[in-house]
């Protein structure tokens, strides 16, 4: 640094900072006297109460209520849930399918082969052919199923011997 | 520490420090009122950051302060250009009459009118040299210090510094080279 420098750096050294007024001292003053009359007053009128015992049975019973909470929390959960499948199914039932025609058509009879049974008697087997046709309406949309099964019956029939 | 004995230290060490704290706080503003604002205010925001400690209630360093005081400052500013736009009138006779305000102590008539000049030197610097000039000179700090308060890189500091010395130099002694 030069020396016109220097001088420069040693003439502002010489100056000291003009001093504070002194209003705006204590107003600054009183941002710390404040702040300690409130710290004062927490302890001083016993505002903040330590007690150990009592925390910890607190604390204890807290989390015990906390629990029970959750507990019936869930219940109610998953009892809503119930509900919610219940009543799916009830609106479930407005789209079900209602049976509008059902038909049970004859198509026909056929003979088996004669057996003997247990007890020596001889049966024809005579097997009834049915058909049997099923329509049902979604009332909701209109939309049909049409189902056919067919179905036999058998019946066995005694032959006289004698 | 007993909360008495903090707001004792608390005290001591704006008593001491008080000057410079307010020096920069005008380097940084406009006015007088301005700088004792953000003053103000800079030292409530560390006394409330403080008093949530529970340890390392006492006073802070001195960079801290600048640091809070610049930060302050700035956020004084942002609301300094909503309200000049309604108190321009006004607010220029202000400033006029601000501009004739000491920053510094004169005992004498002679070193008064000094005083005065580079009052007004430091004022027509650019504030970023300002800074720098400020911090070192009256807050005493290492240019690492002032390189932390300003957020600037310690070289830069020291390079500011230099301008800042020459620019004063220039205004204060015209006619050397």
């Amino acid at each position: 640094m030069d020396k016109e420098l220097k001088e420069i750096e040693n003439s502002l050294n010489e100056l000291k900072p003009s001093n504070l007024e002194r209003e705006f001292c204590e107003k600054i003053n009183g941002i710390f006297d404040l702040k300690t009359e409130i710290k004062d007053s927490k302890t001083k009128n016993k505002k903040i109460i330590h007690l150990v015992f009592t925390q910890n049975s607190v604390t204890a019973a807290a989390i015990l209520i906390a629990f029970i909470g959750v507990f019936f929390a869930f219940l109610n959960d998953s009892n809503r849930n119930n509900l919610k499948s219940i009543s799916t199914k009830n609106e479930g039932d407005k789209n079900l399918f209602v049976p509008m025609k059902a038909k049970n058509t004859f198509e026909g009879v056929s003979e088996d082969e004669i057996f003997l049974s247990e007890d020596k008697r001889p049966y024809q087997p005579v097997r009834y052919k049915f058909s049997d046709s099923f329509i049902w309406k979604n009332k909701a949309d209109g939309s049909l199923i049409e189902m056919n099964i067919p179905s036999q019956r058998l019946f066995y029939v005694p032959i006289k011997t004698d | 520490m007993t909360n008495d004995n903090l707001a004792t230290d608390w005290k001591k060490w704006f008593h001491d420090n008080g000057t410079r704290l307010l020096l920069f706080a005008r380097s940084k503003t406009n006015n007088e009122q301005d700088a004792q604002d953000v003053l103000q205010e800079a030292i409530l925001r560390l006394w409330k950051s403080y008093s949530n400690k529970t340890e390392g209630f006492s006073p802070p360093q001195l960079p801290l302060a600048f640091t809070a005081i610049r930060n302050t400052a700035i956020d004084h500013a942002r609301k300094s250009i909503r309200r000049q736009a309604r108190e321009q009138h006004s607010d220029q006779v202000f400033r006029e009459s601000e501009q004739l305000l000491n920053w510094f102590e004169s005992s004498s008539i002679i070193k008064k009118e000094r005083a005065e000049e580079i009052t007004k030197a430091l004022k027509k610097l650019p504030e970023k040299f300002r800074d720098v000039i400020s911090l070192k000179i009256w807050g005493e700090l290492t240019f690492l210090e002032i390189s932390k308060t300003l957020n600037i890189p310690a070289n830069t500091a020291a390079s500011r510094y230099r301008y800042a010395l020459d620019a004063l130099r220039k205004t204060l002694k015209p006619n050397t080279l």
